[in-house]
């Protein structure tokens, strides 16, 4: 039998894994191929242990494969692959092989088997094969494409609002029913659903029964389908969009969020070869040891069960030397005209890659000539390329692949689509760094992380330099991004250009704004990501004050946006100061005279920890306490009473000296320090 | 052993072994540790700071510029004090246990004049959890007390558990002072060489690690 689909599924038998195939008239396809359960021995003894190994009776086979068995290994070495007669005996085998004499470790026990499947044929979900059957037995399968999607059946399940205990089930085309979650997965599987959707339903799953064989400390899974909990995969997700939370009980909105999250899921699973339903579970940071997992396999690395390398001593000395943070390059308070801003794109993933940064090759001894990280004097390999950097490079070219396509795609469902598979994948290279230095990761190498830091401090320093060389003026520089001002648009564009060229990592003219304000911190010194600028086509941006705090009230908000406009779009900047006082005033007189309605005044904070813990009175602790909520939030107003959540206060007893301060305070932000600027905007 | 604060060094001048200072405030026990690597710097000699959070948390009681200034104050050779203090950093629950870590650290611990174990809390039973730390908390101990043996030098450990003292710990440790209040300190001793101990008798066996 031959046939084209998408692989959707791979669970585990004893012996061999069922793969489940989508075709493409929508039908369901499951077969089955051979495959053994397997792991690693690292022995001192290689023949002795493979010995052993092999006389356990329920060892199928034990041979000795060359492989790296630690990171740090100079070169391949004897280690034992284990193969194992059945799934049942696995965990036996393993406890046995540990009392052989001599072993050193034992390896690649915590990884899923399914997962190695995925490595071993180089298998991705979602992706469109032809496959070559017989008998229900998998003959071949080949990839065909990666960017087709599966026509799949997806439903979504919401507790009533009568009794929690009793589902919403929605099934695409089909009306809403009301079931009890003990038949759910009878009721999937009968209508062969592909995807299902809740928001939090592995907590209320769990709570009522459904699925109990199958529910783990991980989530509730259906053995038909794959239930992908909402809840989890938009709070991991760094990137979303949606709001939270979502009504509980109703299924046809988790159903349409849901299906708008597919491509998300699909890319990320193609990506890093974990299941669909396992991805909407785990931290985007846990991406990367998927990713990382396959590449060390693909080099021929043991994976360890537990992460072994800690971080090397260092002296105080290079302990400051090395252990320093993202360069910042303070601005100096003032008003500004064509100020260009250009920002490194994925500027540490891209640093990794290119500088081959990763815990085997950051101690080279092997090259003759080998890359010298800048203030440490380390050496980085320039002959073999490192795990880590294998991993991220193929997730920088699929997302330049998918930006493409999301850029020169005509139809909009499409574009739609491929943008969000590309800001899944973005989920992976913002972690990619910080990922580094974490304890439980197991390539984690807290020399890699500085390593990327030091590279970093030195390509910004690397752009101020060309800047200043350039003639222009570096004004301000945070971590990965650069403002210059002094040039034109095609000057700025060279300037670019040349960082990139000489930096070897791509420098992109984000914007450039016709005037931007550097406002001073209180103790009137320049301070990092505080700023308001207009663009040159007339949008503002602005980073650090009123206007983008989310704790700030809609009043302050709309006089601090009218009066940096003001300041922004004035032929002259002191003439715009002024504008801008006359709009405090105007503002602070409508106030007065109760022109505003109380959601103008409320002010929405979050409550981080138990209510109980709050040992000071800060306005929305003393508010919550008036009107706990499940939300944790406070939404509160300032009264003649002292602070009250909003939802009991009147317009009448609204503070207003206290709201007139607030407004006083958004001025003084967009102009503290202002003064010198004003001479600067002069030379 | 010093800190230079009188009423404490006074418990600290003992030949050498284990010291553990608790606080239930972590940031109590930062100038404590300041004021010990400074004193305790000598030419020639090394001294090992184990951290055993996460290396995200890194900073809560490494205050790099607090040392180099209290070395300043006190008139020490501050050039010395940083190329004589080392630190290793990440040492977690997972690795805490690996025999070839620390064989790096008694690779590297010879000629130490002082070891300061930091975060050991990290370690402790988390309550309603199984028994899996335990072992780790025993054996890093066990491993400790083994490393300053062989440099006959003292080995500090900073405990800032809300919890009882761990058994193993108490039980190897030479000192144990609580430190207390702010800003000035107060310190309780739990545990002294001079200090008549109170014995508890234990029922039985089956709660505790199976070397204790």
């Amino acid at each position: 039998m031959r046939f084209q689909g998408w692989l959707l599924d791979i669970r585990e038998g004893q012996d061999s894994v069922s793969l489940g195939f989508k075709t493409r008239d929508g039908g369901n396809i499951v077969l089955s191929d051979r495959f053994r359960h397997s792991f690693y021995l690292v022995s001192g003894n290689p023949q002795e242990a493979e010995d052993y190994a092999s006389k356990h009776p329920h060892v199928l086979d034990a041979e000795i494969e060359q492989k790296y068995v630690s990171l740090d290994a100079k070169g391949k070495t004897d280690a034992i692959k284990v193969v194992v007669d059945y799934a049942r005996n696995y965990k036996r085998v393993v406890k046995d092989m540990k009392i052989i004499p001599g072993i050193k470790e034992i390896a690649e026990t915590a990884i899923p088997q399914y997962f190695k499947y995925v490595m071993e044929k180089d298998a991705a979900f979602f992706s469109l094969y032809d496959v070559v059957a017989e008998q229900g037995k998998l003959i071949s399968m080949e990839k065909t494409s990666s960017l087709e999607l599966p026509p799949l059946s997806c439903g979504a399940i919401a507790p009533t609002s009568v009794n929690p205990k009793y589902l919403n089930l929605v099934l695409e085309g089909k009306p809403q029913m009301v079931i009890h979650p003990a038949k759910l997965a009878e009721a999937l599987r009968e209508t062969g659903t592909d995807m299902i959707f809740s928001y939090g339903g592995d907590s209320y799953l769990k709570r009522y029964g459904a699925a109990s064989s199958l529910g783990n400390i991980f989530g509730v899974f259906f053995d038909s389908c794959a239930h992908i909990d909402l809840r989890k995969d938009i709070g991991y997700d760094i990137y979303n969009e949606h709001n939270l939370p979502i009504g509980q009980d109703s299924a046809k909105e988790i159903l349409g969020i849901g299906k708008s999250r597919i491509a998300r899921l699909i890319e990320l699973s193609q990506m890093t070869g974990a299941k669909p339903d396992t991805i909407c579970r785990i931290t985007p940071g846990r991406l990367n040891t998927y990713l990382h997992i396959r590449a060390a396999k693909r080099n021929g690395y043991l994976v360890p069960d537990l992460r072994k390398e800690m971080e090397r001593p260092k002296s105080l000395k290079l302990l400051m030397q090395l252990d320093k943070g993202g360069s910042i390059i303070y601005p100096t308070p003032g008003i500004y005209e064509n100020v260009a801003k250009c920002d490194f794109a994925s500027m540490y993933p891209n640093i990794i890659v290119k500088y081959n940064i990763s815990p085997e090759t950051i101690t080279c001894t092997c090259c003759k000539e080998p890359m010298i990280v800048p203030e440490a004097g380390w050496k980085t390999c320039t002959e073999r390329k490192g795990i880590i950097p294998q991993g991220i490079e193929e997730v920088l070219r699929r997302r330049l692949e998918l930006k493409h396509l999301a850029k020169t795609s005509t139809d909009p469902a499409k574009r739609a689509e491929f943008d969000m598979r590309q800001r899944a994948l973005k989920n992976i290279l913002v972690t990619c760094f910080g990922y580094l230095g974490f304890s439980n990761f197991i390539f984690s190498n807290v020399e890699c992380k500085e390593c990327v830091m030091l590279y970093g401090r030195h390509i910004l320093s690397m752009a101020k330099e060309i800047a200043e060389d350039a003639g222009f003026e570096a004004l301000y520089g945070m971590v990965d991004s650069v403002f210059v001002s002094g040039g034109n648009e095609k000057q700025y564009l060279d300037y670019v250009r040349k960082v990139s060229a000489e930096t070897g990592i791509t420098l992109e003219l984000d914007c450039i704004f016709s005037r931007l304000v550097f406002p001073a911190a209180k103790d009137a010194s320049g301070v990092a990501n505080h700023y308001y600028g207009l663009m040159q086509d007339g949008r503002m941006e602005a980073r650090g004050i009123a206007v983008r705090h989310s704790d700030s009230c809609a009043l302050a908000v709309q006089c601090q946006e009218r009066m940096a406009k003001a300041i922004l779009s004035a032929p002259d900047a002191c003439a715009g100061i002024k504008e801008a006082k006359g709009l405090l005033a105007d503002f602070k007189k409508r106030l007065k005279e109760g022109e505003f309605v109380l959601a103008d005044f409320a002010i929405t904070k979050a409550i981080g920890r138990d209510i109980g813990d709050y040992v000071s009175n800060a306005p929305h602790v003393v508010a919550f306490r008036q009107e706990p909520n499940a939300a944790n939030v406070s939404v509160f107003v300032y009264s003649l009473f002292g602070p009250r959540p909003a939802r009991q206060a009147s317009r009448r007893e609204i503070d207003i000296k206290k709201y007139a301060e607030l407004l006083d305070a958004s001025f003084e932000e967009l102009v503290r320090g202002l003064r010198p600027a004003i001479t600067h905007l002069k030379k | 052993m010093k800190t230079g604060i009188g009423a404490l060094d006074s418990f600290l001048d003992i030949g050498d072994g284990i010291i553990t200072l608790r606080a239930s405030d972590p940031r109590l026990l930062s100038p404590l540790a300041t004021a010990m690597l400074v004193r305790a710097c000598r030419p020639g000699k090394r001294i090992l700071y184990l951290h055993f959070v996460e290396y995200h948390d890194r900073y809560w009681t490494i205050d790099i510029d607090g040392i180099v200034q209290a070395a300043k104050m006190q008139g020490a050779d501050v050039d010395n004090l940083l190329e004589s203090v080392f630190f290793l950093r990440v040492f977690s629950r997972d690795t805490v246990e690996m025999r070839q870590n620390w064989q790096r650290i008694f690779d590297f611990g010879t000629g130490l004049n002082l070891v300061i174990l930091d975060s050991i809390s990290d370690l402790y039973k988390e309550p309603g959890k199984k028994d899996a730390s335990l072992m780790s908390m025993t054996h890093a101990i066990g491993m400790f007390a083994r490393l300053c043996a062989m440099n006959s030098c003292h080995g500090v450990v900073f405990d800032n558990s809300p919890q009882p003292i761990h058994p193993y710990l108490g039980e190897h440790s030479a000192v144990i002072i609580e430190v207390k209040g702010r800003p000035r300190f107060h310190f309780e001793v739990q545990k002294h060489p001079c200090k008549a101990e109170c014995v508890v008798e234990i029922q039985s066996q089956h709660s505790l690690a199976r070397w204790l």
